[in-house]
């Protein structure tokens, strides 16, 4: 999960058919006026995109990367591949401690409650049975253990992969397509410090990549040139 | 050294791995051989000493041994029933564990040969049925005024269900066992005799046709028989296996294995209604064998996990038997030590809250009675909490250290739980205390059983070299 987080992403985008026209995306009918120059589109190269036909050398792809001192970096598998949290050079998930987070807040809520009703609050005595008891909370504890550790890993995990989120420059690229079918990624991000169009480039050539495109993303621009290229 | 391995391993690797228990393990089993001479000798001289104790000491013991060899022959099963591939390298340890269940058919012995004393609680029930109505026991009991007072009395023998006690359910049902109310209910009661002790016979004359002698020692061997079979079989296939390189072994054992667990779970239910329940005989829990499994099944886990570190720390098995493999034993364990809490909770906290009394006398047993407080809250805290925690984080799994501790303390309270099943029904509880003869009977049931076990694996591969799973075994990685 951790190895490639924009997976989901990319399973779930069904992008067109056709590539897309440059220039804004008009929805509605094509007579309407252009829009504005104001906020005029321009283009901006957003990531590197390196494609590969084994996984083998995906891995050792992003293992360069890592060794370069890349940090911004994913890369985009079929399926898990193993080692590649090493070869990315990933830490450790924190979400393991978001979830015992969870869970010690829910135990601790489940006590409190059972404490301040049965005890405190409203005390009914059933069975013979005193207001409060471990035995009798015990149930509402685990369940509140078990509900908050959930939320705690579906929602920690969308934090930590940065989820939801609609768009990603990544799709721009036809490519990518094949990234849930049968081809293999390595993606790096323009905002990685280290990221320089030639130098990257010439790095993921030297990977013996299949292909590397230069993917752009579409801006609005202060200072409009063309509508189109 | 066959040729097979041979040739296999200077495929793999340079230093040919042996897959074979090195000089230093494979005289293994002799100690433990020479521990269970010992164990037995005490045992023996505890027979003679104390006839009861060694009667409940013994079985405790042989309970020990029982659990694992359970465990270890439901795990096997259990990876033939999911195809399982990254455990391929560790199923023979497992194997081996089942296969000491032939030592079961002498150990079972002194639990038939004792029944007089350990069972008692039951065993004359029908006896008293035909020999006609005799005094009960409830004009003396309804003179004291504790309940461990009338518990201990199911100790000794049973009161007989008296042919001239009609309608003895309709008075007797209700009561909430140690209150006051009981008195009180009794009082205006038409039927002079204790509610509780009439509970009790009604109870006894209805379980009569399951724990009467003669069906008892016949369930008891045919237990032992199945497993004997069980681990022999799952054992011998593998075998197999290493030279023929069969494919078919692996489909066959694995079209039997829901059959085989069906009969597995079943001997093992029934092991824990009539070796551990039928000591409190009129007590009720559907869940107890599911308690029983989920015991015998922590343990093997602790058991592989602590064996397989142990050949590995002396040069066997190392590049074999991988963290990852580890990772997915302490995954197992950790997902079964929270049922078995989860399973000996449930049946606690029905019983608490319900409080009828022929369900509470087992907890009463544990908690009022002699020195068994402490300990159940020692399997609480160092059965559960403890290495819940110690086992719960990944990283942890993964440190062996961690996780062999963890293992070490799930094994140790796992022989603390099954003497706590078995010693709170030993009479006279006021001055309980560990005996002597309990050391040697554990010493003696498990020494017997380990010492065939480390036989079977001093004469066989350590790992199942012709499974057509084994490579993906060797690979394994957790994603």
């Amino acid at each position: 999960m951790a190895a490639d987080p924009k997976k989901t992403e990319a399973s779930e985008h069904h992008a067109p058919a056709k590539p897309r026209p440059a220039g804004p995306i008009i929805i509605g009918p094509k007579e309407l006026p252009a829009p504005p120059k104001a906020v005029a589109a321009r283009k901006r190269t957003s990531l590197l995109l390196a494609e590969y036909s084994t996984p083998a050398k995906c891995l050792h792809a992003a293992e360069k990367l890592r060794d370069a001192g890349y940090k911004n970096f994913d890369a985009h598998t079929p399926f898990p591949v193993h080692g590649m949290d090493a070869a990315m050079g990933l830490p450790d998930s924190p979400l393991g401690y978001l979830v015992l987070c969870g869970g010690l807040t829910g135990v601790s809520i489940g006590v409190l409650m059972i404490w301040w009703m049965n005890g405190v609050d409203y005390p009914i005595i059933i069975g013979g049975k005193p207001g409060f008891t471990l035995p009798a909370s015990v149930p509402i504890m685990f369940e509140l253990t078990i509900l908050l550790s959930a939320f705690a890993a579906v929602f920690g995990m969308f934090h930590l992969n940065r989820l939801p989120r609609h768009h990603h420059p990544i799709f721009e690229s036809d490519r990518f397509r094949a990234a849930s079918d049968d081809k293999f990624f390595v993606s790096v991000e323009a905002e990685d410090p280290k990221f320089d169009l030639k130098k990257t480039r010439v790095l993921l050539e030297a990977t013996h990549a299949d292909a590397i495109e230069a993917v752009e993303e579409t801006v609005a621009g202060e200072s409009p040139k063309e509508e189109t290229h | 050294m066959s040729e097979q391995q041979n040739k296999k391993s200077s495929a793999n690797s340079k230093e040919a791995p042996t897959y074979r228990l090195n000089a230093q393990w494979s005289g293994l089993w002799k100690v433990f051989a020479v521990l269970a001479a010992l164990g037995l000798a005490g045992a023996a001289a505890g027979y003679s000493s104390n006839p009861t104790r060694f009667a409940y000491s013994w079985l405790f013991g042989f309970l020990v041994a029982v659990t694992i060899a359970i465990g270890a022959m439901m795990w096997v099963l259990i990876q033939y029933l999911t195809s399982a591939g990254w455990s391929v390298t560790v199923r023979r340890t497992a194997e081996f564990f089942g296969s000491g269940t032939v030592v079961f058919l002498a150990l079972v012995v002194p639990v038939i040969l004792t029944m007089n004393t350990t069972f008692a609680g039951w065993l004359h029930v029908g006896a008293h049925h035909e020999g006609g109505a005799e005094a009960p026991h409830a004009a003396v009991i309804m003179g004291e005024s504790s309940m461990l007072a009338q518990v201990e009395h199911t100790d000794s023998a049973h009161p007989a269900p008296s042919q001239a006690m009609p309608a003895v359910a309709d008075h007797a049902a209700p009561a909430p066992a140690g209150h006051g109310a009981v008195l009180g209910h009794a009082a205006h009661a038409t039927v002079r005799e204790d509610p509780e002790e009439l509970l009790e016979q009604e109870i006894m004359s209805r379980k009569t046709w399951w724990l009467n002698k003669n069906f008892f020692i016949a369930r008891s061997v045919f237990y032992v028989l199945v497993w004997f079979g069980l681990g022999s079989w799952l054992l011998r296939r593998s075998i197999l296996q290493d030279t023929s390189k069969d494919v078919k072994l692996t489909a066959g054992t694995a079209s039997m294995a829901p059959v085989a667990t069906i009969f597995l779970a079943f001997t093992l239910t029934g092991g824990a209604f009539d070796w551990i329940m039928s000591l409190e005989p009129s007590w009720y829990s559907t869940i107890f064998g599911v308690n029983f499994f989920a015991s015998s099944f922590v343990a093997i886990h602790a058991v592989l996990i602590l064996t397989l570190m142990s050949m590995r720390s002396s040069g066997m098995l190392v590049k074999e038997v991988t963290v990852e493999h580890f990772h997915d034993l302490g995954k197992m364990q950790f997902g079964f030590l929270v049922f078995w809490a989860y399973i000996s909770f449930s049946q606690f906290m029905l019983i608490w809250y319900a409080g009828i009394p022929e369900e509470t006398t087992w907890y009463h047993r544990r908690w009022d009675v002699g020195p068994w407080a402490p300990v159940g809250l020692a399997l609480v805290g160092l059965h559960f909490v403890v290495p819940f925690f110690l086992i719960i984080s990944r990283n942890f799994k993964r440190k062996l250290g961690w996780l062999k501790l963890g293992a070490g303390i799930i094994l140790t309270m796992h022989v603390v739980e099954i003497y706590w099943f078995v010693m709170p029904n030993l009479p006279k509880q006021d001055d309980f205390a560990f005996s002597w003869i309990d050391a040697a009977c554990l010493l003696g049931a498990v020494g017997a059983y380990l010492a065939v076990v480390f036989r079977n694996m001093a004469s066989h591969s350590l790992i199942p070299v012709g499974d057509p799973r084994l490579s993906r075994a060797l690979k394994f990685q957790n994603a």
